[in-house]
């Protein structure tokens, strides 16, 4: 077991590695370099670009710069903002919970959703039922989030006044957001979660437990669901960048504080080491979220052994 | 792929890319069917997929003639003065005489923006007096009719094709107006403009999701077929690749480019973006058939004959792995349509003066979101990126179904 959790650790260490270095030389050797883009829109002379790329270390060979992006990056520091003068980490970090809020919520509500249309479609398989919340499904998995959040801002905030039309102060404020964002997930969700449950119910205990005389709301609550909802921590874990990628969108709708607003706003910017920070974290937060789904499994399911 | 292991000639004679691709119910063919009229077979039987197919050939047709059906110029604005119509609602459209009270041909009233005194906000108010018919196949601004449009303006100037035409479906005289769906910021017809946002939001998710499933079975066709160290540095890459959330991968190389770009520009830049950073999923399906296939008697045949490896690769493994490639392809597509309208929405996308329904939905919250319950048409778009996606989604389950022997009946 603590070989598995040593492995699985060090496995996430390098892909965090992996994706720093990716972000890094993506922003670094691709043509477009940030000086250049930064002073086309301010109109700088040639000195003056010059002299900002020496001062930003960026007339150093290509491998000295990445040696020095990583070992700042080891000790947390990600650089300082070109706009607001500040180191990049604590930006992010004071963002975070807000993103993470969001993200949270939108879970909840596709979590719920999603477990509700997709097991009982699988339950009464191939009827009315089944088609209908497939449709429901799909229709969701379609909605533009935006689109959505728009209509929920028109519909339940202007017309009707039940939320708060913008901002992120309370909690009161997250509901719209959820919705928009966690609705469509909820439709990802329905789907997998009526393949994992036909999957289960098609399983010899399930048999047995019939043959046994189990009464049916028995069977599908105690025996099928159980196995069932082990699954679906997975499918969070991994469809959490998918959260985390419409939250930007949506944050920026609602004009909610979080990462993604950050991002949007560094990149009108031209703040590259905050974009490159922002990337980094959130890469690595789903790496983490993942990383505590694979060890959580174990704990879910005593089957899976850690030889 | 049920014929796969017993007749590979049929396999690689008849690729599935182009079977699939064009699919045509053709002469019925009693003796032997082809695979490809098997798959056409299935997909038909996908009632929402047929639909789906319709509906995204109208949306198509809808785009490469929207300056034949838009009363309106693309970029074409009414702002000024008496003839401002910024964010004008729908016009009413007439069909009965006021003074019979009889069915007549349908006509508008011209409308006049009177500012209120108060609120400073235009009104547009009908000028009950005067009615102008709508008239068909009328004469509007000169526009390249298509084909001629598909082709790049660069290659029409050099072969000195500057053909235009003049006829619009349908529209009405000055000093009058129609939008059928409103206007928008500059009185710019909203209808008009879904159509000609059109053009750019259904070619980018296919544009994209074609460099896609080329990196994608090339690079999954090697992993496979290579294997060893090969193997590992494709999937590893494939893996950092899918650990960033794709739009904050997008996001990072949208910020190398400047912020004011000109639409074609963008356009190509989002379409090799988009295509160079989700190949992975392609790649992976690929990937696992290939390391099958590899094993498979005719591939170790056309080894044994002295095949090339890119050869044996491209016309004995690869094939084979056509038919879930595409599946992949297919649902890359309506999630590339929304990525593009979300980064469009967030002005990192296609920017003025071209329009794409995700920019036109960027409007809708522009000069402060309170007020956008004076203009709820400017959401039209949205409704928009919804059908297709939904459209394309529909179309990616029934190609699914159909490609799947173990669903046949």
């Amino acid at each position: 077991m603590i070989g598995y959790v040593v492995n699985r650790t060090l496995a996430a260490v390098v892909v965090v590695f992996g994706v720093s270095s990716l972000v890094f030389f993506m922003l670094h050797l691709l043509p477009g370099d940030a000086v250049t883009i930064m002073l086309s829109e301010f109109g700088a002379s040639a000195v003056e670009e010059q002299q900002l790329r020496e001062q930003l270390g960026l007339t150093d060979p290509i491998l000295v710069q990445y040696g020095r992006f990583l070992a700042n990056a080891v000790q947390g520091d990600f650089g300082t903002s070109l706009f607001s003068r500040r180191p990049v980490l604590p930006q992010i970090f004071e963002q975070l919970p807000k993103t993470l809020e969001l993200a949270v919520a939108a879970t909840i509500v596709g979590v719920l959703f999603g477990a509700f249309f997709g097991i009982t479609a699988a339950v009464m398989r191939n009827t009315w039922w089944d088609s209908i919340s497939m449709l429901i499904s799909l229709l969701a998995l379609s909605m533009p989030n935006f689109w959505l959040g728009l209509i929920f801002i028109f519909v339940f905030s202007l017309n009707l006044g039940w939320f708060p039309v913008q901002g992120s102060d309370t909690l009161w404020h997250v509901v719209l957001p959820a919705f928009a964002l966690g609705l469509s997930f909820a439709g990802l969700l329905a789907r997998l979660f009526r393949s994992t449950m036909l999957e289960v119910l098609g399983q010899d205990f399930v048999r047995t437990a019939r043959a046994k005389g189990v009464a049916e709301p028995s069977v599908i609550n105690r025996h099928a669901l159980k196995n069932a909802l082990i699954p679906i921590v997975t499918v969070i874990g991994i469809n959490f960048g998918f959260l985390l990628g419409g939250s930007v969108i949506i944050e920026i709708v609602f004009a909610r504080q979080g990462i993604g607003n950050l991002i949007i706003k560094a990149i009108f910017a031209h703040d590259f080491y905050l974009v490159q920070g922002g990337i980094i974290v959130t890469a690595a937060l789903f790496v983490l979220v993942n990383l505590i789904v694979d060890l959580t499994y174990g704990i879910l399911d005593p089957r899976i052994s850690y030889a | 792929m049920t014929d796969r292991g017993s007749d590979p000639a049929a396999a690689t004679q008849a690729p599935l890319p182009e079977a699939v691709a064009a699919p045509s119910p053709g002469p019925a063919a009693p003796l032997g069917t082809s695979q490809s009229s098997i798959v056409w077979g299935q997909f038909r039987k996908h009632r929402l997929a047929m639909f789906s197919l319709y509906l995204m050939a109208a949306l198509y047709g809808a785009a490469l003639f929207a300056d034949f059906i838009a009363p309106y110029g693309e970029g074409q604005s009414f702002r000024r003065g008496e003839m401002n119509r910024s964010y004008a609602p729908p016009t009413t459209i007439y069909w009965t005489d006021p003074e019979t009270g009889r069915l007549t041909r349908p006509y508008v009233h011209p409308v006049a923006p009177v500012r209120d005194a108060q609120t400073l906000r235009v009104a547009y108010v009908e000028d009950r007096t005067r009615a102008y018919p709508i008239r068909f196949f009328v004469e509007g601004r000169p526009y390249v009719p298509p084909p001629l449009s598909l082709v790049p303006v660069g290659i029409r100037n050099a072969l000195g094709w500057d053909w235009s035409a003049t006829t619009r479906l349908y529209g009405v005289e000055f000093p009058a107006t129609i939008y059928l769906w409103g206007a928008d910021q500059f009185g710019r017809d909203v209808f008009g403009r879904v159509l000609f946002g059109a053009r750019i939001s259904l070619t980018i998710g296919i544009l994209a999701s074609l460099i896609a499933l080329v990196l994608g079975t090339i690079l999954g066709g090697i992993a496979g077929y290579v294997g060893g160290v090969v193997d590992d540095v494709i999937m590893r890459l494939v893996e950092v690749f899918a650990t960033i959330p794709s739009l904050f991968l997008l996001l990072a190389l949208r910020a190398l480019f400047p912020i004011e770009i000109n639409p074609t520009a963008i356009f190509v830049v989002l379409v090799t973006i988009l295509g160079f950073i989700s190949w992975g999923s392609i790649a992976r399906v690929v990937r696992g058939l290939a390391l099958s296939l590899r094993e498979e008697e005719y591939v170790l045949a056309a080894k044994a004959l002295g095949g090339r490896d890119a050869r044996v690769l491209l016309r004995h493994v690869l094939p084979g792995t056509a038919a879930y490639a595409i599946v992949a392809f297919s649902l890359l597509i309506p999630s590339f349509i929304l990525t593009e309208a979300g980064l469009s929405f967030l002005g990192l996308g296609i920017s003025e003066p071209a329009s794409s329904w995700g920019l036109m939905l960027a409007v809708a919250q522009e000069g402060g979101i309170q007020t956008f319950t004076q203009r709820p048409w400017m959401l039209l778009p949205g409704l928009f990126i919804f059908i297709a996606v939904l459209g394309f989604n529909f179309l990616g389950d029934g190609l699914r179904d159909a490609l799947d022997p173990k669903l046949r009946k």
